[in-house]
Parts: C-alpha cells; structure tokens; sequence
C-alpha cells in the first residue's frame, strides 16, 4: 500500500512582500465570490515546483535531496497538508506527524513533559495514550534530568532529541523529517535512524530531506534530487 | 452558499474541545513568569474604572444620569467591553500572533478561533465575581434570574466581536496594516461606546454613533440587566443580535477561507 501519494503537484510563491499583498487580496476575494482564483502574475512568482509525482510506499524510507531554496521544506508541508499545492493532488494513507525545526507545537514556556502532553493533545493524542509513552519518549530522549525544566532552556539539540522521540513513540504512520536530524548529536542520530530502521519494518514511512544526509545513503530506499 | 456557512459553522464547532487544552496551556504560560499571575486580568480594569471614577468625581466627566453607582456601572462597563475588544484582538491576530503553530503543526485550525474565545471569556468570568463582589460592598443585590439573564446576554455580544475578529483576521495575514491599526480602532471605538456612560447622554455626533453602533445596545442591555435597572428588549436590541449572528456566520466563512491563504504568507 502506498502510504504517501503525490500526483502532478505545482506550487508557486510570490516573490515580492507586495505582490504578496495584492496576490492574497486577489486569491481571498476569487475563492469568497466562487470565481476561478485569478492567475498570478508570472514576473512575480518564483516556481517551485511544477508537475512534481512520487509515490511512498508503507515501511519505505525516502530522501529528498536538493540545494537550499529548492522547496523541500514547502514539500514536507504540502504532504502535511499545512500548505496546499496549486495544483495537484497529494493523498495521505496514514497519521502523519511534521518533524520541523523547533516544530511540534511545543511552548518555550512549559516543561519538556508539559509538552509531550501538549503536543500530544495537538495531534490528536488521549492524555491515557500520552501516559503510555511519556516515559519510553522521556528514556529515549536522554532527557530524562532536564524533562522538567522549561523549554526556553533547552538547546536547539535537547529541542530535537524530544522532538523525535515523540514522533518515534506516537504512532504515526509516516513521518517527515526536516533536516533536524543535522541539529542533534551524532551519537542520537545514530540511535535515532536504528529506531527509524525497527519502524519501517512496522511499515511507518519516512520521508526525510536534506542536503547533506550522503554519509548515509544506503538506508534510504528511495533518493529523489530536487 | 448556504451549505459552506454551513459547513465553516460546524468546523468552528469541532474545535471546542482542542480549544479548551490550547486555552488552558496559554492562560497557564501568560501568568508563568509573572509574581502577580492572573491578578493581572483584573488589575487593569480595575484601574481603568478609577480612572473614570476620579475623573467624575473631579467634576471633569458627566456620564448623564444612572440609576447605580458610578464605579460599579464603569467597571461593569469596562468588563464587557473588555470582554469585546479581546475577543476581537486575538481572533484578527491569530494569522500573526499563531504563525508558529500554524506553519509547523497541521491542526484543526478552528481549536486557535476557539481558545481565543475562551481566554477571553475566562477572564471574563473571574471579573464578574470581582463586581459581584463590588455590588455587595455597595448594596445593590442582583437577583439570581438577573445573574442568569446577565450571562445569556454576553452571548451576541461574543458573537459581533468573534465576527469583527474574523473580518479584521481575514485579512492580517495577507496585510500586517491590521494589527496595527486594530489598537487605535479599538480606542477609538470605545469612546464611541456608552461603556463609562450612558446611552441616554444623546447629544449631537455621538449620540448619533451611539444609535448606530449596535454593541451599545448590546452593552447597556447587558449592563442593565445585571443592575436589574431595566429589561426592555429594544428594536435597536433585536437588530443588533439579528446583526451580530448574519456577521458571525458570514465572517467565519472568510476568515476560514482567509486562513490557507494566509498561512504561505507568514
């Protein structure tokens, strides 16, 4: 089964704050009054992607590569559905949790474990579902002295490690990946991507992008160049 | 058309439940680095209404005639209007102020319009013991029907402001002109509101105002209510809720097709 499906996507971005003024004006007055919503201005978009498909299947685990600004991040949250494609369609067999950085919905002001059950609320979690896992996420995380600190004092590091565990501990189906494995420490990246490895074999479907994962390569089932 | 409202309503409805968690975690992190906590939802009313108290009793202000005493009336004034001018505050900056959580986590979108009700109307209700408390000290007894009443009441009052809320936010994300000039609007209309006095004080250009603005009517039936001073159900009254329900239903529809758009652009 593919858990991830991404048919002939486009999307485009306007490039100037106010083309990106009039632009929004001109898109929210088209969808309010039912007409087709108004082309853009080609002089003032910048194109990222156009006709772009793929397709991830459940325990695959797939690398998006490409230079900076290429739009890897706008796909992660395309598949995310926080964003939506201009065109095309993206349809989604399975929960799936967003690893961006400093991500998660987590609050600067609460407790490493105030937001496990914060965020867990956000994506659906039960506080019962929550208490089953805070310890294995706490344990995993090697967070376990600072878990109830405020975030604030958190590095960027310590932000991820919790991050991740919760995404490894909270059932999703597909998880995406950006780039915040490169913030954390290598030996958690490592204890990170076995646990990955343990949950493509439960068919959990990553999607991780990237510009510099080439040290490891052959984990990867599938490696898509933007 | 009717079937998208529709639709926008009961998404609005869905949010409820995550609304009250995101509610709870930010009244619980608004206080946390503060030593007088959630004092402070009551400490600027409370020193809004001196002002105006002092200013009467200096002779510099004439609220017209009232039935009770001035400070319990400007503070029951000053609550409600707080009550409207958050609401629409914090659903016109949810584009703004909630980027993080909208750009990062793919939630249902219509939990951040509710926890911003429920801020708001939990502030609310902490005041509302405050004047309670007030009204004892200075001997006006509201009876249990007026309390049940009072709080029935706040529901259109809710809704106008939720409806101006999602005009004004339909288009902060695509402009930040919004939230920027929202303050000044707010304080503005506020002096064109019968809020620290009384509506019966109609004279030339803001007696005017005052007749069109439907929120006084809404405010000053509310606030007689609770004073038990008068429960006419005005025609002004019955337009201004008719008002506030047409806006609430069609401006949620914007705001809702409004929040897509917004969101690639914070």
């Amino acid at each position: 089964m593919d858990r991830v499906i991404i048919d002939s996507i486009s999307k485009s971005f306007y490039s100037s704050f106010k083309s990106i003024m009039i632009g929004g004006f001109k898109e929210l007055f088209s969808i309010y009054f039912g007409k087709n919503i108004l082309k853009m201005n080609k002089n003032h978009v910048v194109e990222v992607f156009n006709d772009f498909s793929i397709k991830i299947a459940e325990g695959e685990m797939v690398l998006i590569r490409g230079e900076n600004g290429r739009g890897k991040t706008t796909l992660l949250k395309m598949i995310s559905g926080i964003i939506a494609p201009d065109a095309g369609k993206i349809k989604l067999n399975g929960r799936c949790f967003p690893l961006f950085y400093r991500g998660g919905g987590f609050r600067l002001l609460l407790s490493g474990r105030e937001n496990i059950y914060f965020s867990g609320k956000l994506f659906g979690l039960s506080k019962r579902q929550i208490n089953l896992i805070i310890d294995k996420i706490i344990d995993f995380s090697g967070l376990r002295k600072e878990i109830d600190r405020p975030l604030r004092t958190y590095s960027d590091g310590m932000y991820a490690r919790l991050l991740i565990s919760f995404a490894i501990y909270s059932g999703f189906e597909i998880i995406l990946v950006d780039e915040l494995l490169s913030v954390c420490d290598k030996e958690f990246r490592k204890k990170a991507f076995t646990e990955f490895q343990s949950l493509l074999e439960n068919n959990v479907s990553f999607v991780i992008v990237s510009h510099n994962e080439d040290s490891i390569e052959s984990v990867f089932s599938k490696i898509v160049e933007i | 058309m009717i079937k998208k409202r529709f639709l926008a309503l009961k998404w609005f409805l869905s949010g409820f439940k995550l609304g009250f968690s995101i509610c709870s975690v930010n009244f619980k992190t608004r206080y946390r680095q503060s030593f007088l906590g959630v004092l402070w939802a009551i400490i600027n009313p409370l020193l809004f209404a001196a002002v105006f108290f002092f200013l009467n009793n200096a002779g510099v202000i004439n609220p017209g005639n009232i039935d009770v005493p001035y400070p319990l009336y400007t503070f029951a004034g000053v609550m409600l209007w707080s009550l409207f001018s958050s609401i629409i505050t914090k659903i016109a900056g949810i584009p703004v102020y909630s980027s993080d959580i909208l750009t990062l986590v793919n939630l249902n979108r219509a939990a951040l319009i509710s926890a911003q009700i429920f801020e708001p109307l939990i502030e609310f209700l902490i005041k509302f013991i405050l004047l309670l408390l007030f009204s004892i000290i200075y001997g006006v007894f509201p009876s249990s029907v007026s309390f049940l009443l009072f709080l029935l009441s706040i529901i259109p009052i809710i809704l106008f402001a939720a409806a101006l809320g999602f005009l004004l936010g339909a288009f902060s994300g695509i402009t930040r002109d919004i939230v920027k000039a929202l303050p000044l609007f707010l304080n503005l209309l506020m002096f064109l509101t019968p809020v620290v006095y009384t509506t019966l004080f109609r004279k030339g250009f803001l007696g005017f105002v005052s007749t069109v603005n439907p929120v006084s009517h809404m405010l000053d039936f509310s606030r007689n209510l609770i004073f038990n001073t008068s429960f006419d159900i005005t025609f002004s009254f019955v337009i201004s809720v008719t008002v506030s329900i047409l806006f609430f239903v069609e401006f949620l529809y914007l705001f809702r097709i409004s929040l897509p758009i917004s969101v690639e652009r914070i």
